[in-house]
């Protein structure tokens, strides 16, 4: 039943076939991003936010902080806005869910390196 | 010559310890293996290596934030755990959530089971030195994955599941090409259950190594594809199915993927057919995706109660045991990962091969040690190592509030 | 002037030893053998493989090279600390001596036909020699290295030795038959002139040598001596840093000796175009060849060309298979390699000795 190099014609077969690696941080060709992809938080629509806290209360991993309102942001109506320590988000978008005015969202960056603690504050 | 001068000669009896870093592990555990010459005589398995202190943190969050945290005690089961802790407080609350939701639901457990299983199958390649084959099966893993991203919006981590149904619909284009990609996935896994596994050199390392016997599998209660591999009938998705599972078994074009042949290539037998199975239940629950609402409101508050949400895990039977005590967070939450249960019978396994097929061994029961490891007292004084279930647990803590004057 | 003459001489054949044939070729040709082999490798497994340094990552083997040459060299307290750190520089030196032995361009113009550097009558018989006491260092290395893996590793080495080396000498004792002799550039001069049902006698012998230096060589699926996720590479699991380097490489030397070998002694060396039966390139261009220094370049493309081919059946060997346990390789190397080597010996010897006087072919 079984038998040495089964599997030799698909091998040679693949000499001639493109090649399934992707050069990814090259070209982003091949890499099949979906619509829905939950990458980077952003604060979207600040306008309609109206500093509820409801986000900070439902996230799981405590990244997001509500902050008083500066001078040049959007006042809200309760003069406070979320921020978001993304080191410690995880994605999960349930803050994005919860908001009842769809301020939050998880915008479809995926290349989510920093070099600092600092450059993650996501305001 | 008296009697007692003779001596018999044997092989040294030497104690190699697989672990806890080992390449072949990619996971820490540790495995004691007594072996003379390259014979296995006596295995002795260490786990604890990983105990991350979930259930505990979980009582301190609510039933939502739980949901994500679940996901997180195994990145390759996360639907798993995912959907079972909301199962469970599903259960608990006493509410039925709609059919469509029950069917996504269901979907994404199958997508994740047959990436799983082609995981494994890359994973047993590679312990056997058989590369090529790894190569390929990840490669064609990538068409589940890349399904799962688009279902669910994350490779790994899913999130899908909320309490009261699911989060995200299925459209109608994505349903189209989600039946298209199944087609070329399951004549790819016809292709490894027909040509890969079948190669000489990969067939000799699998073929009646680490026989788990029948009866010994019963008798120490295996789970999932290794109890199946051995010719136990346990599957939960059949002997008690929750969610679309139920439509499922009643439609009756699907059974249970048992081998008789009870050794590693039963196991992988097992897996490899499963997945194809689980392929035909994808398009079937594509095919007969029932319109209507995703999700039911639950309120955020659990009255109390006690309930054990069971489902079959890619690796096993996964079980949530979780108790709520009327506010939205739980009172106790439990998880037995089926990889524990697979534990007990891996000495009985491992004993009398040879060394080089303990990797393969090993591998085969799909071990995912973050899964499994609960409790674990190290003491350091005389490095004694003990596993503390969970009632003597509770016997010791209540001394110890005794003691110490806490009240529990 | 005698004198002079001598000396020029004498740096004469230290460049060839240690430029054009000698050390530098050979450690080009390992490295471009490395690249090839990692090439097809990956393309078999419809991966690209190396990419980004050089021109498709041509430069990536010496990238490596260098790169382990500059990392943290760490003995291990208990091992033997001369022996150990010898063992790196000994199969360097093994290996590299062995390729002296392949002939590529004509090193003796006074001697008909191609030598290697060294060249001799026996030659043969040193080369399987010094092959051999090459895998002796490699279970010696494991065992001063002390570490439970290692050992396992060497012991492993010992046995899949014991398995394999009697098909690979049966294997290349056919052509020496053959031919009548033990140096191995008289044989590759002699099969030159072997008629077609003489040559057809070599494929034999090429598919158990192959077989049997893919073992030499300890690659899928004969890896077992330093199986990754076994013994975590086994023998080598000690070494680091340059000595991993240079063991690295002589690993390289050996592909390219293995190569190098089966050109010489099965595939008819570096000659392509002479075995075109007309004139004009048996007679003609041989002997342009022969005496101009446009010989050397062709001489050394034919060389590598059917080396690379070589380079790639053993490459795609690899692929193709899993690794065997050790005692399944045993099995198998004693319960058909070495009959089949030996019926091989016999067939050859039936057939010069009678079958083929009887059908009227002669040598
Ligand atoms: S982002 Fe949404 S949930 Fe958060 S404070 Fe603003 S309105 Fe409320
Ligand atoms: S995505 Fe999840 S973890 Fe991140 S900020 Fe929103 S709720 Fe918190």
């Amino acid at each position: 039943m079984s038998r040495l190099g089964a599997m030799e014609k698909e091998l040679l077969k693949s000499i001639k076939k493109k090649p399934a690696t992707v050069i990814y941080p090259f070209t982003k060709e091949g890499l099949n991003i979906p619509v829905g992809l939950r990458g980077r938080w952003t604060y979207k629509n600040p306008d309609r936010c109206t500093g509820c806290k409801i986000c900070e209360r439902v996230c799981p991993s405590s990244a997001i902080e509500m902050v008083e309102c500066g001078p040049d942001d959007i006042q809200t109506k309760t003069g406070w806005r979320p921020i978001c320590h993304f080191d410690r988000c995880i994605l999960c978008a349930q803050c994005v869910e919860s908001c009842p005015r769809s301020v939050l969202e998880l915008s479809a960056e995926f290349e989510m390196a920093f070099l600092s603690r600092d450059d993650m504050i996501i305001r | 010559m008296s009697t007692g001068n003779r001596k018999t000669v044997t092989p040294p009896r030497v104690t190699i310890p697989i672990g806890p870093q080992h390449p072949a592990l990619k996971e820490p555990g540790m495995f004691k293996l007594t072996i003379e010459g390259e014979r296995i005589v006596d295995a002795e398995v260490n786990i604890g290596y990983n105990h991350r202190g979930i259930e505990k943190l979980a009582e301190s969050k609510t039933h939502l934030q739980v949901l994500y945290l679940a996901e997180r005690i195994c990145g390759i089961c996360s639907a798993t755990h995912n959907g079972n802790y909301a199962q469970a407080v599903e259960m608990a609350a006493e509410v039925e959530i709609p059919e469509r939701a029950k069917f996504i639901r269901t979907l994404t457990w199958e997508l994740e089971r047959i990436h799983s299983h082609i995981l494994w199958l890359g994973v047993a390649f590679h312990e056997v030195g058989f590369d090529t084959a790894f190569m390929y099966s990840w490669r064609d893993r990538e068409i589940v994955m890349d399904m799962l991203e688009d279902l669910s919006g994350n490779r790994v981590n899913y999130s899908m599941n909320t309490i009261g149904g699911v989060r995200r619909n299925v459209s109608e284009e994505l349903r189209s090409s989600l039946l298209t990609r199944l087609d070329k996935l399951e004549e790819r896994m016809i292709y490894y259950r027909d040509v890969a596994i079948q190669e000489k050199t990969f067939w000799n390392r699998v073929d009646g190594v680490g026989v788990l016997e029948t009866s010994v599998a019963r008798a120490t209660g295996a789970v999932g594809p290794t109890a199946r591999g051995s010719n136990v009938p346990v599957d939960v998705r059949f002997n008690d199915p929750t969610q679309a599972y139920v439509h499922l078994r009643d439609s009756g074009e699907f059974e249970m993927i048992l081998s008789e042949r009870c050794d590693v290539a039963g196991r992988a037998i097992v897996r490899v057919v499963e997945t194809i199975e689980s392929i035909k239940m994808c398009r079937w629950l594509l095919q007969n995706l029932p319109d209507g609402p995703i999700r039911e409101r639950v309120r955020p508050r659990v009255q109390p109660n006690e309930v054990l949400a069971r489902y079959e895990a890619p690796r096993g039977e996964v079980v949530h045991y979780l108790v709520t005590n009327g506010t939205d967070k739980p009172e106790r939450w439990k998880v037995r990962a089926p990889t524990h249960a697979n534990w007990v019978s891996m000495r009985h396994t491992l004993i009398g091969n040879y060394l080089a097929d303990a990797p393969i061994i090993l591998a085969a029961i799909d071990p995912c040690f973050s899964c499994t490891d609960r409790v674990t007292i190290v003491d350091t004084d005389d490095n004694l190592i003990e596993s503390v279930p969970l009632d003597i647990m509770r016997v010791r803590a209540n001394k110890w509030y005794r003691q110490n004057g806490g009240k529990f | 002037m005698m004198q002079t003459l001598q000396f020029l001489d004498i740096l004469i054949w230290g460049l060839w030893v240690l430029l054009f044939p000698g050390i530098f070729f050979i450690t080009f040709l390992a490295l471009l053998w490395e690249w090839i082999d990692r090439k097809v490798y990956a393309r078999l497994q419809n991966r690209i493989g190396p990419l980004h340094t050089g021109w498709q990552g041509i430069l990536q083997p010496l990238m490596d090279f260098l790169k382990l040459l500059g990392k943290e060299d760490l003995t291990p307290k208990r091992a033997d600390k001369r022996s150990f750190s010898a063992v790196p520089v000994i199969m360097l030196v093994l290996s590299i001596t062995l390729c002296m032995f392949i002939p590529i361009v004509d090193m003796d113009p006074s001697l008909p036909g191609i030598q290697g550097i060294l060249s001799f009558e026996g030659d043969l018989i040193l080369l399987l020699f010094l092959s051999s006491m090459l895998v002796a260092v490699i279970m010696l290395a494991g065992y001063f290295s002390s570490n439970p893996f290692g050992q396992v590793g060497s012991a492993r080495t010992g046995m899949l030795l014991i398995s394999f080396e009697i098909p690979l000498i049966a294997a290349i004792v056919t052509p020496a038959i053959l031919t009548g002799s033990l140096r191995i550039s008289t044989i590759m001069e002699g099969l030159k002139t072997l008629n077609i049902p003489y040559a057809l006698l070599l494929i034999l012998p090429l598919v158990i040598f192959l077989i049997s230096i893919q073992a030499e060589l300890e690659r899928i699926p004969f890896d077992v001596s330093h199986a990754e996720t076994e013994i975590v590479h086994g023998w080598q699991v000690e070494f680091s840093g340059k000595k991993l380097a240079l063991i690295h490489m002589a690993e390289d030397i050996m592909l390219v000796f293995a190569a190098g070998i089966t050109t010489s002694l099965f595939l008819g060396g570096p000659y392509l175009l002479e075995f075109i039966p007309l004139d004009v390139f048996s007679v003609t261009f041989a002997t342009l060849m022969q005496t101009s220094w446009i010989g050397w370049v062709y001489y050394t493309l034919v060389f590598m060309f059917k080396s690379i081919i070589v380079v790639m059946i053993l490459s795609n060997m690899r692929t193709a298979f899993a690794r065997w346990r050790i005692d399944q390789i045993v099995h198998y190397g004693w319960k058909f390699m070495v009959p089949l080597a030996l019926v091989n010996l016999l067939l050859v010897q039936l057939a010069i000795v009678y079958i083929f006087p009887i059908l009227g072919v002669i040598v």
